[in-house]
């Protein structure tokens, strides 16, 4: 790194160089600027305890999210819906839920090379109720797990049938189903 | 990486300290960090957005993710409020209510000046749903305008029910109010004034 008059020299890759230079043209930017935008935000998001690779994956989801329609809820008050009031509307509810997941599958499918991948993603970061997700893709076998502490019966069924819409829209059958309050464990194969 | 050729650029000195610390601290070269931030300034171009805009909005997604909010697709929710408001209209109100005095007070807590325009701006960010949303303070009074014509006629009454909440939670008391499918007006003056 070389210094000068309060500024210093950095490196960077010719062909990343090229690229960047476009983006800067396109924002209005000069390419100075650019990178000490860029640093600016590195430390923004250091600071927030996250790195820059974390951030690009949350950010797709989020963007995932926003053409699928998702929208931020109170937790407290979804958990008040579908726990007290629609207790005894759950296979109505459950369709819903399962439908909507099916819908979701079929779009991850078709946007994602690695929509499995995609939809490991889209749990662990979008579902912050869930202390663990772990989505594992062998061959022609999925196995889901959803861990949470704080998920009712009827949330943990809800969410399992979303899961089953999700993965039957990629194609996959549902193969077992073992799950149990607070705990989702599913298999598919292709 | 490419050709492996590199070039030299000027960046403020104070700025590249920092990042070199973090480098440092990460485990890469200055060289490293850098390429990597501006492939990913690359890439969240390539979705439309500047970094500064996709950082922020992850800076705002951690605090609604700690605010306890969660992510639910749009027609599970409004199907789902809908039959929850159609079984128990008055516990279903209050539990949204609840939910927005919840919000402001946590705003309070953590003691932020202005509860009305921090709630506004994640709003803007995050109600995808919500083209129109507008929260203006006038003096001692505000102006709440929300318009979606997406929001279902329950979905509507129940966040209407919530923006009350949170009003109140402000310390607010509303002095007028007008709902009808997709349209929410709020009209609130500051307790003891």
């Amino acid at each position: 790194m070389a210094t000068g008059k309060g500024k210093k020299l950095v490196y960077i890759s010719e062909d990343l160089l090229d690229k960047a230079s476009k983006v800067s043209r396109a924002e209005g930017v000069s390419l100075a600027k650019l990178v000490e935008g860029a640093l600016n935000e590195a430390i923004k998001v250091n600071e927030l305890g996250y790195n820059s690779k974390h951030m690009a994956e949350f950010f797709n989801v989020l963007q995932t999210n926003r053409v699928l329609g998702g929208l931020f809820v109170p937790s407290g008050v979804l958990d008040f819906m579908i726990d007290k009031v629609c207790k005894n509307d759950a296979q109505q509810l459950q369709e819903l839920w399962y439908e909507s997941g099916r819908w979701n599958g079929k779009y991850l499918k078709e946007k994602f090379n690695d929509p499995v991948g995609a939809f490991r993603d889209f749990l662990g970061l979008s579902r912050w109720d869930l202390n663990e997700v772990d989505v594992k893709n062998d061959s022609n076998m999925v196995k889901v797990r959803c861990v949470s502490t704080v998920m009712s019966f009827e949330g943990t069924r809800l969410l399992a049938r979303f899961i089953e819409g999700i993965m039957n829209g990629m194609d996959y059958q549902t193969a077992k189903d073992t799950s149990l309050k607070g705990m989702i464990i599913l298999e598919f194969k292709k | 990486m490419g050709n492996g050729r590199r070039k030299m650029l000027a960046a403020r000195d104070d700025l590249a300290d920092k990042a070199s610390k973090i480098a440092d601290r990460r485990g890469f070269t200055l060289f490293g960090f850098i390429n990597d931030l501006l492939e990913l300034a690359i890439k969240v171009d390539g979705m439309g957005v500047s970094l500064k805009e996709a950082v922020d909005a992850y800076e705002l997604a951690k605090e609604v993710k700690d605010a306890s909010f969660t992510l639910v697709l749009e027609s599970l929710l409004y199907d789902t409020a809908g039959i929850a408001f159609e079984k128990a209209n008055e516990r279903t109100l209050k539990s949204w209510y609840d939910a927005g005095t919840w919000i402001a007070q946590r705003y309070i807590a953590r003691g932020v000046k202005d509860p009305l325009a921090a709630y506004e701006r994640e709003l803007k960010v995050f109600g995808w749903n919500i083209p129109g949303i507008s929260l203006e303070p006038l003096g001692k009074t505000v102006s709440v305008r929300i318009l979606s014509p997406r929001f279902s006629d329950s979905y509507t009454v129940l966040f209407n029910r919530f923006l009350e909440g949170f009003l109140e939670g402000c310390g607010y008391s509303v002095t007028f109010n007008e709902v009808g499918r997709g349209n929410i007006r709020l009209e609130a003056a500051k307790k003891g004034s």
